[in-house]
């Protein structure tokens, strides 16, 4: 019965200060820069310089340091209740980060949420102590479409994204696997906040539990039956912090389907949403540094964080270090929180599509056979669990070798460490097909381990960008 | 969603519901427009026989991502060449397994709404992995043999949205 009151009360003051003050009470008002290309607030991640594409698009983008974003939009995971006012500290500074599990088809422990439009007040300016994060604004996010998404720190320097602040320069490929959503989906504000809950698709075992951000955008606006139907508002798009800038031309993001306008009482609808980079940023780039890279630590103001535990065992799979010259930033998520073998921290590559390094075709190449959830993610073992391996056509087991078998193996895998094991090329077969398998069975579960010929390209990446070519001929969505 | 050579992909909106475009053909709508629609599409289907089970890894336009966050009403849906007996797999509750003999000459979505009131529950069907361009589940061992078919087909608005429909093909 508190609650309520206080609410009516927050929306009351709300209502008498933005009376008194409308131009400057809003997620955008008078106060925020003006993007000279179209007249209306420059969409800018907070923190973080205005960002546009260059003549060139993306490739040359332009970029004014001497504009730097506002808090616009935030997001705070792990509330008891929407804050009727003052919007409260992230939730590492109210000790009080929520814990979630991965697992697909909604069954997971969700990270729950809300976005808030976010006001400095002439009365209250942000800086002022007591106010810091701004005061919930009154009604720009009603009957908008708002994206929330998750980012892993992968890699757990306590960042998203390419960073030099954790010291280490030589974990690029990582960090800008960081920069995939690893969970994201589509909300509808009502009553001045969106607010719901999101599966994490990336998760950890014990002593590898990732922390995640989530983050959030949102076209604000009126509708307008000449643009796009009247589906979504005319814009400007507003952001929390990101570890990128995003794409925001509707034309580019809609494509040429039809959309209908938001339908909160339509679930299915709320089908998904999938945020990328426009900038990707380079922290070595002196115009803006590390302004793009998140803080895990509670100091960013517009963002919050989550912890976020492995689902349930469901089989095994095939973990590697990661090639510090490959590509990660797909949407497979090929990497995953992991602890190596003296039960330390580490980052493996979980790939559906395990093209082997040269070394395979000689003194045989090191992986490990961990336990996974339904997610691919490297879960914890309720108990230590026999499994036996066969390798099929070219691939063989060399180590390790019980039974002479190069074929097949017995394990027993103690714990999310897993076991190690070292894959070969039988250099006496035929390289055709190209794609074996590993097959892994244990207490009635199969799983099925692709393994590609060393230099045989990964089939996921290749089709994703035969997709993106054929739809750049054709024109089409 | 246009894609160009540039580095960018976009904020993209998936949003379900108009969005899904018609294809003709025989009166079937097939889930394979944009990324404005619900797009299902099957590159491959591949069988793995264990000694207590079969793995069936659908590889493809399978949602994705979307699947993290909701319990979809999206099927797979195997079956035997000579016979049409299936196996259809609701991602939501499990597997139902019958006889559909309607199936051999092409699945239409008429037929796919059918088959949701028949056939009986099979025990022992699970999913073992889910992920963007992928689907893993697995079924017990002896339930269908011989040259298998298999397409997928998500529900909406009372409607069954259809994949392609490929044969399986069968790995040692």
């Amino acid at each position: 019965m508190k609650r309520p009151r206080l609410h009516a009360l927050g929306l009351a003051v709300l209502g008498a200060l933005s009376v008194a003050a409308a131009s400057d009470y809003g997620v955008l008002t008078g106060r925020d820069p003006i993007d000279p290309a179209t007249g209306r607030a420059a969409e800018i991640v907070p923190g973080a310089p205005f960002v546009a594409k260059g003549p060139n698009g993306w490739k040359d983008p332009v970029i004014d340091p001497s504009l730097v974003g506002d808090l616009d939009l935030v997001v705070r995971t792990g509330l008891a209740a929407p804050p009727a006012f003052a919007i409260p500290k992230p939730s590492p500074l109210r000790h009080a980060v929520p814990h979630a599990v991965a697992e697909p088809l909604g069954a997971g422990t969700k990270v729950s949420f809300v976005v808030i439009g976010s006001s400095a007040h002439p009365f209250w300016p942000l800086g002022v102590f007591f106010l810091p994060y701004g005061v919930r604004t009154a009604d720009e996010l009603d009957g908008r479409h708002v994206a929330v998404m998750a980012f892993a720190d992968l890699d757990g320097d306590g960042y998203i994204g390419v960073t030099h602040l954790d010291g280490n320069l030589a974990d690029e490929a990582i960090e800008e696997a960081e920069r995939e959503p690893v969970g994201q989906h589509v909300f509808i504000g009502q009553t001045a906040i969106a607010e719901g809950a999101l599966a994490i698709a990336v998760g950890g075992p014990t002593g590898a539990r990732p922390r995640i951000a989530l983050a959030a955008a949102a076209y604000l606006g009126p509708f307008l039956p000449e643009f796009h139907g009247g589906a979504i508002p005319v814009g400007p798009a507003v952001f929390t912090h990101l570890p990128f800038h995003p794409e925001t031309d509707p034309d580019r993001i809609i494509g040429g389907g039809l959309v209908e306008p938001p339908d909160p009482t339509n679930p299915l609808m709320l089908l998904g949403v999938h945020v990328r980079e426009g900038l990707k940023p380079d922290p070595g780039d002196p115009r803006y540094g590390e302004a793009f890279t998140l803080r895990l630590d509670g100091s960013d103001p517009s963002i919050d964080v989550a912890d976020v535990s492995s689902g349930a065992f469901a089989g095994f799979g095939l973990a590697r270090t990661p090639d510090p010259s490959w590509r990660y930033d797909t949407e497979d998520l090929k990497l995953r929180p992991a602890v190596g073998p003296s039960g330390e921290r580490t980052v493996y590559e979980l790939a559906r599509h395990a093209a082997l390094h040269a070394e395979s075709l000689g003194s045989g190449e090191a992986a490990r056979i961990v336990p996974v959830d339904r997610l691919g993610n490297v879960a914890d073992l309720p108990a230590p669990t026999a499994a036996t391996l066969r390798a099929t056509g070219w691939l063989q087991i060399l180590a390790p070798d019980a039974d002479g078998d190069p074929s097949r193996e017995s394990i027993v895998v103690d714990d999310a460490r897993g076991v190690a094991i070292l894959l070969r090329v039988d250099p006496a077969a035929s390289a055709n097909p190209t794609r074996q398998h590993l097959l892994v069975e244990s207490a009635g579960r199969l799983n099925a381990i692709e393994i590609l010929y060393p230099g045989t390209p990964d089939p996921y990446r290749s089709n994703v960008v035969a997709r993106k070519r054929s739809e750049a001929r054709s024109g089409t969505p | 969603m246009r894609f160009s050579n540039e580095s960018c992909a976009g904020w993209r909106w998936a949003l379900v519901a108009a969005a899904v475009v018609v294809f003709g053909g025989a009166g079937e709508r097939l889930a394979s427009a944009g990324i404005t629609a619900v797009e299902l599409s099957l590159d491959s289907v591949q069988s793995f026989a264990g000694s207590d089970g079969v793995l069936l890894r659908f590889e493809g336009t399978v949602l994705g991502a979307p699947l993290v966050q909701i319990d979809y009403p999206l099927h797979f849906l195997v079956f035997e060449q000579a016979t049409g007996r299936y196996v259809r797999f609701d991602m939501s509750s499990g597997g139902v397994s019958g006889v559909a003999p309607q199936l051999l000459d092409g699945a239409s979505a008429s037929e796919s709404l059918g088959l949701l009131y028949e056939g009986n529950a099979l025990v022992g069907c699970e999913v073992v992995f889910v992920g963007e361009g992928r689907v893993d589940v697995q079924i017990p061992k002896g339930v269908l043999s011989g040259p298998l078919e298999a397409y997928a087909f998500a529900l909406y608005e009372g409607d069954a949205l259809m994949s392609n429909q490929v044969a399986v093909e069968a790995t040692p």
